[in-house]
């Protein structure tokens, strides 16, 4: 198997898997918030990317490699800045989905593609994060 | 554009370089180029580096530490390898922070 599908199996299987009550619990403890995150990324460092990167209800975001929307669709939420969600797994973008229904998040987008070849024109964007992608 | 990131610190030997990746259980592949180099190849400028490497551990620790305390909870959702493979990762993970092999950042750039 080549290293991209090795990569691309391992986050389907990630993201696909249903999410046990306990770790609810523990993310609650180590992130802060329940917000669907499984990895590194605390809402203090969260508010501190989106300070640092002056998001405000005006500004256009890309978050690449978006997984199930940590940090994208808080940061949406919290600033109200347009925000599109890039990434491959479907179970994670299916996720995304529901918690962008959920929230009534009008100003985000969900798009299936990949950072080397972004399904997207130059200069659409003010700013871009990711969070452990590279 | 802002990220934070997972690598391995410039200037380790060969051999800690190799610990380096295997600690890193699969999140770093990289090649040895620092991300100021390839930031700076692919044209941004004024490039800010937040170390992050401290709250890096504390995190990874709170995961661990966390499932441990649900285990019987995980390992019925997970299965038993699973949770244990998990875990384990977990701490190749915290010896790499600990010995100065694995660092975390907040790259901000433009």
């Amino acid at each position: 198997m080549s290293k991209r599908r090795d990569y691309e199996e391992r986050f389907r299987e990630r993201y696909g898997a249903p999410v046990a009550s306990a770790m609810l619990v523990i993310e609650r403890e180590v992130i802060g918030a329940n917000v669907g995150a499984n990895g590194y990324t605390t809402i203090e460092q969260v508010n501190m990317l989106a300070d640092r990167l002056r998001l405000h209800a005006d500004t256009t975001l890309l978050d690449l490699g978006s997984g199930r929307g940590w940090p994208a669709l808080y940061v949406a939420r919290e600033v109200g800045c347009q925000t599109t969600l890039l990434d491959m797994p479907e179970p994670a973008l299916r996720t995304a989905m529901r918690q962008k229904d959920k929230q009534n998040l009008a100003n985000v987008s969900i798009i299936q593609g990949t950072a080397d070849r972004l399904p997207l024109r130059h200069d659409t964007f003010d700013a871009i994060t990711h969070t452990d992608t590279l | 554009m802002g990220f934070f990131t997972i690598f391995v610190p410039d200037g380790l030997s060969e051999s800690d370089y190799a610990r380096a990746l295997k600690c890193s259980t699969g999140f770093i592949s990289t090649r040895r180029r620092n991300h100021q180099d390839l930031l700076a190849a692919a044209g941004f400028s004024q490039v800010e580096e937040i170390d992050l490497t401290s709250q890096f551990l504390v995190t990874q620790r709170g995961w661990h530490d966390g499932r441990e305390r649900f285990h019987a909870e995980l390992i019925e959702a997970e299965g038993e390898d699973a949770f244990a493979e998990r875990q384990l990762d977990a701490e190749h993970m915290m010896e790499g922070i600990k010995a100065g092999l694995l660092r975390r950042a907040l790259f901000l750039c433009t």
